[in-house]
């Protein structure tokens, strides 16, 4: 194979990692250090743990817009639930049912009547969210427990327990979609669901157990998040979705479904921490971070098209 | 005969019930003040839910509209202030309409030119529009309007508010766009099967960017009256539109898949928008409600909205 056929091998996302690291290693001294490179990591695992999600969405021809909203409604489950006297253990259980729950009633919606997933889960996004602000009358809702707050601040041998976490879900869905008929069959429902429901797979059922499993990873990431930040709000997981769904089309996805890695998601979602990360060492305001990012996004879906053709 | 009938009225009927069932709960809700400041409060997200169902309309979507209104409002206030003459005025109108036009074929351009879903295309515009609004205004505020100006968002020419009147001229063009025209018709030829569209000789590229400018230039129009009606301009005002107008066209029978929906119908969606955002202020139900509601009704109604459409 010759060299210009093999770099057009490599996805763009990690020629946007390269050029990103070259570009802030020029620009603050302190970004190549171990210690931001274990914060990007532990910044990076929310948003990565939440992008699965966005992935299997698209995979399955769907989208996800109520993932934000189920990571607000879990923390803040949680977190009421302790100041109750819950203990940390049930608490988190709890949230993660009702994670489970409302992933589960969207799948349901999706499968049965057949309305389109962007209007089901933006109906979702507003019902997990208002449902947060009414839970909590709209108020912050502390989260100081010690054990609950290892989730998201704890640390195994130097590196942040929750980046753990996350590449550990990576491994469990890299193998669950590559090695299991169950993958393969998410993969196909993606591709083309006539032709899915003609070989035999039970597509109304697999749309549910999706929907479901991104209810779950949300939930856990909402947990991750409140633990972290101490506290719950209502409005702390808002965007959170767009940026993941951003996450696993920079990774390679394919908006119209059956095509994608779930690793090429890991990077989009890696992509994504260094940028806001790095764009803030490096001083950037917000705004400019904005017009930067959403540039950047454009730029490296552009280059995969054009390289597909 | 009903058979066929219903399913095109039935967001008619559903926004006479609601409207029946709150007469009924609240008198205050049956009068004409309060009725002409829902449909007051309803013109703006009526003109920008039109350019939205344009764009859904031939398969794409428009996340960028709040962004848009945002940033091309912030550029012009500047010529809209008190101390300018009139012709500054009209300056910064066109200035801002322009600027609306140009950001939205960029986004058909990309969508056409770069093979990308307007999902991300719009996406990415958000963030941009958003970012150089902020960059701009670096925090402040602008206002303090000329009265020609202010008079275009809280006027009343005989009696009725300015935006109620521009958003029905927006929506009657928008309605005759569609099907009177081989604009229209190409509009709906994309949507409804790409490849026919293409062999029947329809200019693709060219609807689809010229539908992307329409939504731009709807929502630099209703950013132009909600900034009169404010008398201020700033860089993170209308971010609540985007997902407010998808809304609207959705509730509205617009599909997702294309080539389905209209211009009246996004209208009457954006009416059960508004009616029940009023009704519950009316009954005194704790704005935290209120996202909740919202977002069970876009799910409800849509899901009717299908009953119905494979019952008859």
């Amino acid at each position: 194979m010759r060299i210009p056929a093999l770099l057009g091998k490599v996805p763009g996302s990690i020629y946007a990692v390269l050029v990103l690291l070259l570009l802030f290693r020029v620009g603050s001294a302190q970004f190549l250090s171990v210690s931001n490179f274990l914060n990007v990591l532990q910044q990076s695992s929310i948003l990565a743990i939440v992008s699965i999600g966005s992935f299997l969405a698209i995979l399955s021809h769907g989208i996800d817009l109520s993932l934000g909203a189920i990571v607000t409604l879990a923390g803040m489950v949680s977190a009421l639930l302790m100041v109750q006297g819950y203990d940390v253990v049930p608490a988190c259980l709890i949230a993660l049912a009702v994670s489970v729950a409302a992933g589960a009633v969207n799948g349901l919606l999706i499968a049965y009547s057949r309305v389109d997933p962007f209007i089901v889960t933006l109906g979702a996004m507003g019902t997990c969210e208002g449902l947060a602000l009414v839970l909590a009358h709209g108020a912050t809702i502390p989260a100081t427990n010690a054990t609950f707050k290892v989730l998201g601040g704890g640390s195994l041998l130097f590196v942040p327990l929750s980046a753990l976490i996350a590449l550990a879900s990576y491994g469990l869905f890299g193998f669950l979609l590559k090695g299991t008929a169950l993958g393969t069959h998410v993969y196909a429902l993606g591709g083309n669901e006539e032709a899915a429901l003609l070989s035999g797979i039970q597509v109304r059922p697999l749309k549910i157990l999706v929907y479901a499993v991104n209810g779950l990873l949300a939930g856990f990431a909402g947990l991750v998040l409140a633990s972290r930040l101490g506290a719950a709000n209502p409005s702390q997981g808002i965007g959170i979705e767009f940026d993941g769904i951003a996450a696993a089309v920079v990774g390679g996805t394919s908006l119209a479904g059956g095509r994608g890695k779930v690793w090429g998601t890991f990077m989009g979602a890696v992509i994504i921490a260094i940028l806001r990360n790095g764009l803030n060492m490096a001083g950037l305001p917000m705004a400019l971070q904005m017009v930067i990012v959403g540039l950047i996004m454009v730029g490296v879906l552009t280059l995969d098209t054009l390289r597909r053709k | 005969m009903l058979g066929t009938i219903l399913p095109r009225i039935s967001r008619l009927i559903a926004l006479v019930i609601l409207c029946g069932v709150l007469s009924f709960l609240t008198p205050t809700f049956l009068t004409a003040s309060n009725l002409i400041n829902v449909l007051r409060q309803a013109s703006l997200l009526s003109i920008i839910a039109v350019g939205m169902t344009m764009t859904m309309l031939i398969k794409g979507i428009d996340l960028s509209v709040g962004s848009i209104l945002a940033l091309t409002t912030c550029l012009a206030a500047k010529l809209l202030v008190a101390q300018n003459s009139f012709g500054e005025l009209l300056l910064g109108i066109l200035v801002a309409l322009a600027l609306g036009g140009v950001l939205g074929a960029l986004n058909g351009l990309a969508v056409t030119a770069l093979k990308l879903h307007g999902f991300l295309v719009t996406f990415g515009m958000m963030q941009v529009a958003r970012g150089l609004a902020y960059l701009y205004m670096h925090g402040s505020v602008i206002g303090g309007f000329r009265p020609e100006f202010t008079f275009l968002g809280a006027g009343r020419p005989l009696g009725i508010p300015t935006p109620i009147i521009v958003a029905a001229v927006v929506v009657l063009l928008t309605h005759g766009l569609l099907t009177n025209t081989t604009f229209g018709r190409s509009v709906y030829g994309i949507g409804a099967n790409d490849s026919a569209a293409r062999y029947s000789g329809l200019n693709l590229p060219r609807t689809t960017i010229l539908g992307y400018t329409f939504s731009g230039l709807t929502a630099a129009l209703a950013g132009l009256l909600y900034i009169a009606r404010l008398d201020t301009a700033e860089a993170q005002i209308g971010e609540a539109f985007n997902l407010q107008a998808i809304g609207a066209a959705a509730i509205g029978g617009t599909s997702f898949d294309g080539g389905v929906g209209s211009a009246w119908e996004t209208v009457i969606g954006a009416l059960i928008m508004t009616v029940l955002a009023n009704g519950m202020n009316l009954l005194n139900i704790s704005s935290l409600w209120q996202t909740f509601v919202t977002g069970a009704a876009i799910v409800v109604a849509v899901i009717i909205d299908r009953w119905i459409a494979t019952r008859s």
